[in-house]
């Protein structure tokens, strides 16, 4: 009986060495028949040419090929074993350039991939790969970058290396790693041009090289599309264009082009604005870190030091940039976004000083409905605003204690309380980065209903109702001031719906709707009757909240 | 004295145990405050800023890229979020 098993697991194990352990390769539009030759390691032959193809850390898997004499590296498309798709690449990725900087990745590839290969080919691979490796010492000291879209070039000198820690010592010692400072500080032919560069050491595949042309306020960045010479014949580094996400047909495409949200003064800065405005988001702390060791050179640090200047003049410039309010109907309804004034303007038509889609007009009707307030000629007088305030605060189903969250629903019921009693009650909104002083609540909008009120001296006043927020009926202004606001621009007046991305352009807007609107997107879709019972639910539910904390 | 007792195990369970509330919610958007090092967190209809540690911001941009409601699950007082899936 042992015996048959033995033989039943032999056989089936030679089967599958036989059937399983053979793949279909596709590399440059070729296939080609590759036995696998170690784990993940697979060799391809046809005719004269042979290759291995390994699995790599940010390409999926990648032949290791000889094209001329060198050690070169080629993008896999596709690898099926056994009728199973194993790995397919949606990435059309660059044509190989012969460059010092691509076969020195070669050569470190192959070294990792074939050195426990026992495959004579292979054996004889690894020890070229690591002649190659060998010429690898620290990086150049001069270097020219030549930008391929101007012809532009650049004279560049790496920045000097600070002393290490004795941490950093041993680190280098354990992994027989070399830290450098990867930056470089270059002119070119215009003085006043500043320009940084970022080329990591062979073989780091988590940063990709960049260059930084600064002049007068103004960055472009370079994330590619550029090469780099040393004095050897042989280019140093020719580093491929990056695909624009915003061109790559796969990708579905934005609800608003991002290029409208850039401030037409940064026009020149299309390619650095998001780059540097996310690193001044976060303080600049990751990239203070990545240049750690070069804070001893003092040309990086000042090219450091403009790169977070112009970073900081653009988000403070937000504030004051001339923007308009653009609507487009987005996942169905009608959405508001600030967008740069002078770029929008052939987007559609304007009405009500807004941008108007061609897409909104199809629901221009209910646009018209939620952005318009009718009068109906009745106002309450003073005290009778301040006794509805007093009725409203005695609602003892609406928790105006909780203030975190729910102002919709608080909002809701009680406009529609109101209506009952005969009161025309609309809805006062206000969007930005708001919170309420001394306390940690934080809201991204709020709302709370608002009537007119014939004030002593015969103006009409919109009171708002508010009992979370302030403790006795108050004009809009007054409303508006009670809240805090972390945008350090001005305080916006528009019509429902408002923009979205307010605090984007570091604004606070304010606005008055019907009552039946309920949401700053208002959803169509939604009855009233949803909008009663999703109200009432949310504020049972926070009645418990308050409850469990033994607060009303 | 045991009525006593219960009142305070009943007082004491309610303070010492964070209540947390689980919703399904899409965000709209995401945003790192530098300062308390966490992700300031909106979703569609809320109108509170919920409080994201950068361990939930893959479900959260999740969220946010293919416009699908997360478990969201958070305390309502103070609106942390404990708790995403997707």
């Amino acid at each position: 009986m042992k015996k048959l098993n033995a033989f039943i697991f032999i056989s089936c194990y030679l089967l599958m060495t036989k059937v399983v352990f053979s793949a279909t390769i596709t590399m440059e539009g070729k296939n080609y028949d590759c036995p696998v030759i170690s784990f993940d390691v697979y060799t391809c032959a046809s005719g004269a040419k042979s290759f291995y193809v390994s699995s790599s850390t940010d390409l999926g898997y990648i032949a290791i090929t000889k094209d001329n004499g060198i050690l070169t590296l080629k993008p896999i498309k596709k690898i099926v074993e056994a009728k199973r798709v194993l790995f397919q690449s949606g990435f059309d990725l660059p044509p190989y350039e012969d460059s010092q900087y691509n076969r020195m990745m070669a050569a470190s590839t192959a070294i990792s991939a074939l050195k426990s290969l026992s495959d004579p080919k292979a054996k004889e691979w690894v020890v070229e790969a690591r002649k190659t490796a060998a010429l690898d010492k620290d990086q150049k000291e001069k270097v020219k970058l030549v930008l391929n879209s101007s012809g532009e070039s650049y004279q560049c000198t790496k920045g000097s290396t600070r002393p290490f820690t004795l941490e950093q010592f041993e680190m280098q010692a354990k992994y027989n790693a070399r830290f450098t400072c990867t930056f470089y500080s270059c002119t070119g032919k215009d003085p006043a041009e500043k320009v940084l560069m970022m080329m990591p050491k062979t073989g780091s595949t988590h940063t990709s090289p960049y260059a930084m042309v600064m002049k007068d306020g103004q960055a472009k960045l370079f994330e590619g599309d550029f090469k780099v010479y040393d004095s050897s014949p042989l280019v140093l580094a020719s580093i491929a264009k990056k695909q624009n996400p915003e061109e790559d047909p796969r990708l579905p495409e934005a609800d608003i082009k991002p290029d409208l949200f850039i401030p037409s003064k940064y026009n020149q800065s299309r390619s650095s604005y998001q780059y540097l405005m996310e690193r001044a988001q976060r303080d600049f702390t990751e990239s203070d870190e990545k240049m750690d060791l070069c804070k001893d050179d003092a040309k990086i640090m000042e090219l450091a030091k403009e790169q977070k200047k112009i970073a900081k003049e653009m988000q403070k410039h937000l504030a004051e940039a001339e923007i308009v309010e653009y609507l487009k109907i987005i996942d169905g309804t009608i959405q508001s976004f600030y967008v740069d004034r002078k770029k929008a303007q052939s987007l559609g038509c304007l009405y009500q000083d807004k941008i108007v889609d061609s897409s909104v007009l199809e629901q221009f009707d209910h646009l018209k409905k939620i952005s318009t307030l009718k009068s109906t000629g009745k106002f309450l007088r003073p005290n009778e605003v301040q006794e509805l305030f007093k009725k409203a605060k005695n609602m003892k189903d609406i928790p105006f204690g909780y203030k975190y969250d729910g102002c919709y629903a608080r909002a809701h019921i009680m406009s529609k309380r109101f209506e009952a009693m005969g009161i025309p009650t609309q809805k006062a909104w206000i969007k930005g980065g708001l919170f309420m002083p001394g306390t940690d609540i934080e809201w991204n909008y709020h709302v709370a209903p608002t009537v007119e009120v014939k004030e002593k001296n015969g103006k009409i006043v919109n009171y708002v109702i508010d009992p979370s927020v302030t403790d006795k009926a108050v004009p809009l202004d007054e409303w508006v001031a009670a809240i805090g606001k972390k945008g350090t621009g001005p305080i916006m007046k528009t019509t429902y719906p408002f923009p979205s991305n307010v605090l984007d352009f570091e604004r606070t807007s304010v606005a008055i709707s019907p009552s039946g609107v309920y949401g700053p997107v208002d959803i169509q879709s939604m009855s009233e009757e949803d909008k009663m019972n999703l109200s009432t639910s949310r504020l049972k539910e926070l009645s418990e909240v308050l409850a469990s904390q033994g607060t009303k | 004295m045991k009525k006593i007792f219960l009142i305070s195990v009943i007082v004491f369970s309610s303070n010492s145990f964070a209540m947390t509330l689980t919703k399904d919610f899409v965000t709209t958007s995401l945003r790192y405050n530098t300062g308390k090092k966490y992700y300031e967190t909106s979703f569609v209809l809320m109108a509170g800023v919920y409080k994201a540690d950068e361990k939930f911001f893959k479900c959260l941009q999740t969220s946010l890229e293919k416009k699908k409601p997360a478990k969201v699950t958070f305390e309502p007082m103070g609106l942390k979020i404990t708790a995403c899936e997707i």
